[in-house]
């Protein structure tokens, strides 16, 4: 349906997506791997960092590359607040107990947030332009905010594979995320880590919301849509993998911009679900095996 | 200490039993406002057992309930006028069975985790669908819903289908199949080995109970005037089965209808009129019943009930070594 130099459009298109997606998953991935808190809750940090830039924004004029780092510290801030007032509990019970009761947890701190946000900003979509400007690439127009958030999300991805791969601090998390009792054995203070991992995920969700919302319209209700979507990233590319999940994120996105393409923008959210069940059914493992 | 555990389970169910006889009568004396409210009452009843009987055991905890109950109330609105509501209700339940068993197939043979993950994912999935669905086919938002069946035949349809669940669940705990489900809540390895067919029942419940879902959705459809999509699939649904269920307590039979009552009150008190409010106190609630009090107020109950009872014992104890003592002073 669509001429040759339309699929390239498509394409990049998909791979601007793609790289918000990874962000966003990266960060649940990080809180689960490390933190072993799976969040049902993230899509709403995420909610939240819109909503926070779009004030700071359209009240306080101020950019969303200058928020950014704001709004990263407040998400960081309220995980962490989390993690302290009830998550860290969820440890001291018995493994049993402890799965159902962190989900549960989370659950709650899911409601917590979007009646927060509901009661703050109110049920409507929100939207600002901020850099609209088409710029081309490869002859196609792209509106300069989708380049800027895809160039955020692929630098502060980079940052966080930087920090794993080759700092102190990230060979304490990638240890922790191997296997927790030798790490406490060696030494490592893992309460204290587990909270440190959980606050950098809190972070990203954070800063993930500032780069969707340069071009997006979102509302405190559509925190329940980014988490799945981050959830399909994560078992997609495997859980604790950073490069699986890269990678998970950009053929997500890739192949969300097709079926928008070919079929309906509305039919995303399907595609997510069509993938899940496929690789639930095929290979439970995700696309690139388990890590530890 | 089996037996205050006991006692207390024959009591509640006996109540409940009664408490459905009294609900069969309220239409001829009850005032409108009254009858409604008792709708409300049966449908989260219906669906609070549902839910416990596969969650409950197994600790597979779904997130689902808003999904089935939306599959029931959509395709009551879109076959109700063509074919009999009882045959939407059969058509609701067998198409719940198809979806429940297709996310059981995906998910419950892996850790609780992905089933969690999926379920949760599950009525967005469908809300999104059906609005594209509606948007693409129809052009259509929502759809005004024109079903012929009297407020009276749903109330009854409705308290039938409640009637059948408690029952069922009655029955469930001394079953073999009430049994082999909470030996997986146990230790799934250990049920396997002792000879259950662990996936089969997993995936055959949770789709049963799936199926009762919908059918209380697809009852309840021809009392809204109006659906949409965000309505009959909104997840706070799911998230008030839960919450009711966990302030009930789910380690006994008996405990999460304990909390459907008091939640609904609340409901219905409070969420008119402060609905976000509401939904932040109810989440708050959430995470302190986890944290706190898991057991929840049939948990909390038993642990007062066992304390009297050893008390009482212990009272008993000292009472007879202090008339051992008189009587040998004496002798």
């Amino acid at each position: 349906m669509a001429g040759s130099g339309t699929w390239v459009a498509v394409l990049l298109d998909g791979l601007i997506l793609g790289g918000v997606y990874a962000l966003i998953a990266l960060g649940l991935n990080l809180q689960y791997a490390v933190a072993m808190i799976l969040n049902l809750a993230y899509g709403e940090l995420v909610m939240l960092g819109a909503l926070l830039t779009y004030t700071l924004y359209t009240a306080g004029r101020l950019s969303p590359l200058v928020s950014l780092l704001a709004v990263a510290v407040v998400a960081g801030g309220v995980s962490a607040a989390a993690y302290l007032a009830g998550l860290r509990r969820v440890f001291r019970m018995d493994r049993r107990e402890a799965e159902v009761a962190m989900l549960l947890l989370t659950f709650a701190l899911l409601f917590l947030l979007q009646s927060s946000a509901l009661m703050l900003w109110g049920a409507e979509l929100r939207h600002y332009t901020f850099w609209g400007e088409p710029v081309f690439l490869l002859g196609h127009p792209f509106s300069t905010n989708r380049l800027v958030a895809a160039a955020g999300a692929f630098l502060l991805s980079g940052a966080l594979y930087g920090i794993l791969r080759w700092s102190s601090l990230g060979r304490v998390l990638r240890g922790m995320a191997d296997n927790p009792r030798a790490a406490q054995l060696v030494g490592v203070e893992v309460e204290r880590y587990r909270l440190v991992a959980f606050g950098i995920g809190g972070m990203l969700a954070g800063a993930s919301g500032t780069l969707l919302s340069m071009f997006w319209s979102f509302s405190p209700t559509a925190g329940i849509d980014v988490t799945v979507r981050a959830l399909v990233v994560i078992v997609l590319g495997g859980i604790g993998s950073v490069v699986g999940s890269l990678t998970a994120g950009l053929l997500l996105g890739v192949a969300e911009s097709v079926v928008s393409a070919v079929w309906d923008p509305a039919l995303r959210l399907t595609v997510n679900f069509a993938v899940l069940t496929g690789i639930l059914l095929w290979r439970p493992r995700g696309l690139f095996g388990w890590r530890t | 200490m089996a037996d205050v555990r006991e006692r207390g389970e024959s009591i509640a169910w006996a109540a409940y039993f009664l408490g459905m006889l009294v609900l069969l009568t309220a239409p001829r004396w009850g005032s409108a406002y009254l009858v409604g409210f008792c709708v409300e009452l049966l449908s989260y009843m219906a669906l609070v057992t549902a839910w416990t009987m596969f969650s409950g055991p197994t600790r597979y905890f779904s997130l689902a309930t808003a999904a089935f109950f939306g599959i029931g109330t959509y395709v009551t609105v879109y076959l109700g006028g063509r074919i009999p509501v009882l045959a939407c209700v059969a058509v609701a339940a067998a198409l719940a069975y198809l979806v429940a068993s297709v996310v059981g197939l995906a998910t419950l043979r892996l850790s609780g985790l992905y089933f969690v993950m999926f379920t949760f994912g599950l009525s967005e999935f469908l809300r999104q669908f059906v609005l594209w669905f509606e948007g693409r086919l129809f052009r259509k938002v929502g759809r005004i819903v024109s079903v012929p069946f009297s407020d009276l035949d749903l109330y009854y349809a409705l308290w039938g289908i409640t009637a059948v669940l408690l029952l069922s669940a009655f029955l469930l705990r001394r079953s073999r199949l009430g049994y082999a489900l909470r030996a997986i809540g146990e230790d799934e390895l250990a049920a396997a080995h002792a000879g259950v067919n662990v996936s089969r029942v997993k995936i055959g419940v949770f789709a049963a109970t799936a199926s009762a879902m919908a059918v209380v959705g697809a009852i309840l459809a021809p009392r809204w005037a109006y659906v949409l999509p965000d309505m009959a699939f909104d997840p706070t649904r799911s998230f008030q089965v839960v919450l009711m269920a966990m302030l009930g307590g789910i380690r006994h039979s008996y405990g999460p209808l304990l909390g459907t009552i008091p939640l609904l009150l609340l409901y219905e008190w409070l969420y008119a009129r402060y609905p976000y409010p509401f939904m932040f106190v109810l989440g708050l609630l959430l995470a302190v019943l986890i944290l706190y009090a898991p057991g929840g107020v049939s948990g909390m109950m038993e642990g007062i009930l066992q304390r009297a009872e050893e008390r009482r014992q212990e009272a008993m104890r000292i009472r007879a070594e202090e008339l051992g003592h008189v009587e040998s002073g004496e002798g």
